[in-house]
Formats: C-alpha cells, structure tokens, sequence
C-alpha cells in the first residue's frame, strides 16, 4: 500500500526549503548556503522544488557535492516530491553576495 | 531511504532511490585510494627524512657529496615530497581543474613500480650499492615518468585553465628533464661512462626542485590560497609573469651549469631565478590581501614559513653559485631550507586542508544535507596541529643554523624537535589519510549509509 502523499501550498513549501537550505553548510567555511549567498532562485511548483545555485568559485572542490546535498536537504521536506538543482557562474558569485552574518562568521567585519 | 552504489564506465555512480525521485550523478574524482596510497607513503617519506637529519648530523655539517646525504636528500624529494605530490594531483587534477584523470587503475599499478624503486633506490644510495641504484633507479624513472605521462594525457580533459594548470603543465615537463638526467647519472655511478662534475650535479639539482617540485607547489598555492582563504578579485597578471621569469631563469641556469660558458652568466640566471622567488612571494602576499577569511589558520603560518625559506633557499642559492659560500655545508644548508622549509611547511600546511577535505569527501559527502556533518576543521586536531607547527618551525630553524655554522651537535638537538614535530603531525594527519589509502568510495559511502 503507498503511502499518501502530503500536499502543501507552494508558498509555504518555498519557505520550508529556504529554512532547510540554511541548515546545509560549506564544510570548509562553516557558514550555510543562503547566507553565504550561494542559492540564486528557489521556485516550488506543485510540490516539485527548482533550485539554481553557484559555488565561490568554478575550481571548487565541492562542485559535486554541495548540489547533491541541497537537493538531499530539499527532499527531506515533507510533502517535496521532486528536487532539481542546477550550478550556474552568471552572475559570478562576489564575497559581497554574503550575509551580514556571514562576513562577520568569517572575521570580515 | 535506500541507496545503492553503481560502476558505471569506471567511475561512481551514486544512485538514489527515494518515493519522490532518482538522480544520477557521475563522480569525476577518482577513488580515494588512489590518492591514498601516495599520500601515505608520502607520510612515511616524512617520517624518515625528519629522523634522518639528526641521526646523520655529522656527516651533514661536512659535505653534500656523500652518499648518506644522497640517500637522506632522495627520501625526501622522491619518498616525501614527490610521493605527496603525486597523491595530491591525482585529487586535485579533477576537483581543482575540472579535469579527469585517465586510467586510474594504471595509476594503482604505478604505485607499487614507484614505491618498490624508491624503497630500493634508497637504500643503495645509503650503502653505495652502485648495480642497487641503476636497478632501483631505473624502476624509480619507470613510476615517475609513467605518471607525468599519464597526466599529461589527461591534459586536453581540462575545464578550468586556472594559472595552477599552466605551473602544473610545465612542472612536468621539468619532471621528465630532472629524471632523465638523474637515470643517466644513476647508470652512469654503476658503468662509469664519464665522468660527472659538480655543475652537472648542479643542473639535475635546480630542475628537480626549481623545476618539477616548485612550479608544482607555486601552481598549487595559488589556487589553494584562493579556495581556502577566499580570496578574490586578484589580478593574475603577475603570476603569469612569474611562471615565464621563472623558467627563462631555470633554463638559462640548466644550460649555463651543463654547458658552462662562464660563472656571470650562472650568477646571473640564478639572480633571475631569485627575483622570480621574490615575484611568487609578493603575488601570494598581493592574493592574501583579498582574502575574505581574516583569521590567520595554521595552514597560513606554515605559508609564511614556506615562503620565507624560499627567499631564504634563493639567497643561499645565489651566494653559492657566485662563489661566496664558506664550505659545503652550506649546499647542504640550501638544500635543507629549499627541502625541509619552502617544500616542508607548505606540504604540511597545506595538509591540514587537503586530508581533512578528501576524508569529508569521501566519508561525509554522501549524507550531507540529511543529516548534520562535521566541518573540514573539526576532522583535524588544531591542539595537536600548533604544538606540531611550533616544534617544526624552531627545529628547522635549528637546523640551518646549525648547518651554516658546520655544528653537528645544533643539528642534532634541533633535528630531534624538528623530528618530534614531524611525528605529531604524522599522528593527525595518519587518523585522516590511512583509512583512505585502502578503501574505495563504495566501501566508505556504504559504511556511512549504515551507520
């Protein structure tokens, strides 16, 4: 017997995946995707989430694994049934792309 | 949620089945014992070289030309610092270029040619065996050359033509120059062709560590210390200046020790060659002032400790070819410092990045963002990684004193806490880099599904 599936509205989809991305961190800086501005567009539609993101730099060594664990953090949602996540490089990510609290995690400010 | 793993055309495939969806996507680094194996031996290179030094003091405050000193100085360019090396860009080549290496398993192959030649070639240097070093020599330039020709071939596969690429590129055509002339002379101890002078000695010398191991470490710094330290906005104009200054001083001096045509002309493409070690040191200081991380790591102190050996080395290097220096205790005092400082503290402190970051890669990249994963700095003891910085930095500085002054017994006392320093940071870098070195990513991401 499948399980039934939980349907929620978009809006509040988006807000959950926003707060599930921030809980998803740069293992070498320490400081979440969002924050460190990564995360361009994040559109939900019928419960399927797209995300566009880019990573600090092309030669990053995380270009395979940071993807991954967005689209894992975002399947984690209930009620999320389908996770897309592309890397883009325009616009090239700039350090002033972060957070306030994030320029002052690394010492910046 | 299941996972499964699947080979597909030889590299890893992690497939996951959930209810909601299936994604697949090809891996492009190649498994984690691959670079394992290099870095491990490379570790053990460590180990050795660091005890060498006191337990060969004497013979060190005399002459360079000695074959314990040969044995002591190939442990560490080829068993240490080349070892690490290798390891190193097989890891970077795809992550940091975007690159892929081919045929891995002849890579695998490779290591067992490599390692079997050093660990005789070694050995035969330190008793004289000269038939020793022509066979464990020529097993060595079998390893050595198969790996600069396997990465050469990945070559056209590059994405990303950072400047670390072209360093890379050229640092192995310099590889093939300095094991060429090496084999020759290796064969040459054994048959006694001709005969080999000092200058000659002198040329094989500054390829290998100007050639192969600098443009190697120079090509690699700049990218790391952008990654790690993010650092943007650096104009790239002078780290091409320095690559092409860098090698129309190396040749020049190459040709000019092989061919000898006269000592100015040495001094002066050795000059060349020190203006092009002050250009790396003002670029990097240049990049680091971009930097968005303010605080300084123990990755960085190594940094200025490696860079202030090179000037320190290209000093050295320079009075010695103009013939200023008092003995030849200071070849082996440049040596030390080029070795032991500019190479040492920047393989260590770089170790602190890679190692932690190829264990998360291959430990925990699978499960981030389901459940909470340690950061790269928590995977590393930093206690354990100053105390060893600290006894590493005053035991370096030790030992040059000690070897410009010709005083065996200040070579001994501060090789022992340069060696105790050596071994701390075997400790942490060991918990990191041995389960690596005999596990495949299957194994590793199947232990972290189950846990």
């Amino acid at each position: 017997m499948t399980e039934p599936r939980l349907q929620l509205p978009d809006d509040l989809l988006a807000g959950e995946a926003w707060q599930q991305l921030e809980c998803v961190y740069d293992p070498e800086l320490g400081v979440n995707l969002v924050d460190l501005g990564l995360i361009y567009r994040l559109d939900v539609k019928d419960g399927k989430v797209q995300v566009e993101m880019t990573l600090t730099t092309p030669g990053c060594p995380l270009s395979d694994s940071m993807p991954d664990a967005v689209e894992r953090a975002l399947l984690t949602i209930p009620g999320v049934s389908h996770a897309s996540v592309e890397v883009v490089w325009e616009p090239r990510w700039v350090p002033e792309m972060m957070s306030e609290r994030a320029t002052r995690e690394l010492g910046w400010v | 949620m299941n996972y499964t793993i699947e080979i597909v055309n030889n590299r890893n495939i992690v497939k996951k089945e959930s209810a909601a969806v299936m994604t697949i996507k090809p891996k492009r680094s190649p498994e984690p014992d691959l670079p394992g194996r290099y870095l491990v031996t490379g570790l053990v290179g460590f180990i050795l070289f660091a005890i060498g030094v006191p337990l060969l003091a004497t013979e060190l405050v005399r002459t360079n030309d000695d074959p314990r000193v040969f044995a002591l100085s190939h442990v560490a360019v080829l068993g240490w610092i080349t070892m690490t090396m290798f390891g190193a860009l097989y890891q970077l080549f795809p992550v940091a270029l975007g690159g892929t290496v081919r045929s891995p398993r002849l890579g695998r192959w490779n290591y067992w040619l490599l390692a079997t030649g050093i660990a005789g070639f070694v050995p035969s240097f330190y008793w004289g065996w000269t038939a020793g070093v022509a066979i464990f020599g020529s097993l060595t330039v079998g390893g050595v050359l198969h790996f600069a020709f396997q990465l050469l071939r990945s070559y056209p596969s590059v994405r990303d033509w950072h400047p670390m690429a072209y360093y890379v590129l050229a640092a192995l055509v310099w590889l093939i120059a300095t094991i060429g002339f090496g084999s020759v002379y290796a064969l040459n101890w054994h048959f006694a062709w001709f005969s080999v002078t000092d200058t000659m000695l002198a040329a094989h010398v500054q390829m290998g560590l100007a050639g192969w191991l600098g443009l190697t470490l120079m090509g690699v710094s700049y990218k790391l210390t952008e990654l790690f330290a993010l650092a943007h906005g650096h104009s790239r104009a002078l780290t091409f200046a320095n690559l092409g200054v860098w090698n129309v001083a190396l040749l020049g001096l190459t040709l000019s020790l092989l061919f000898e045509p006269g000592a100015w002309l040495v001094t002066g493409f050795a000059g060349l060659l020190a203006i092009a070690a002050l250009l790396h040191v003002v670029d990097i200081a240049l990049l680091l002032r971009t930097r968005r991380r303010r605080k300084l790591t123990v990755e960085q102190w190594h940094t200025f400790v490696s860079l202030g050996s090179l000037l320190t080395a290209a000093m050295l290097g320079l009075l010695l070819v103009s013939g200023h220096a008092p003995g030849r205790n200071w070849v082996v005092a440049y040596g030390y410092a080029a070795l032991a400082g500019w190479f040492g503290f920047a393989i260590a402190g770089k170790s602190y990045k890679i190692l932690p970051f190829l264990s998360w890669l291959h430990r925990f990249s699978g499960v981030a963002g389901r459940q909470p994963v340690p950061l790269l700095s928590e995977l590393v003891d930093q206690r354990l990684a100053w105390s060893s910085f600290g006894l590493l930095a005053v035991g370096f500085a030790g030992v040059l004193v000690g070897l410009l002054l010709g005083d065996a017994t200040v070579v001994r006392t501060a090789g022992a806490l340069y060696a105790a320093g050596a071994l701390l940071f075997a400790l942490n870098a060991a918990r990191l880099v041995l389960p690596l070195a005999f596990l495949r990513r299957s194994h590793l991401v199947s232990q972290e599904m189950t846990a």
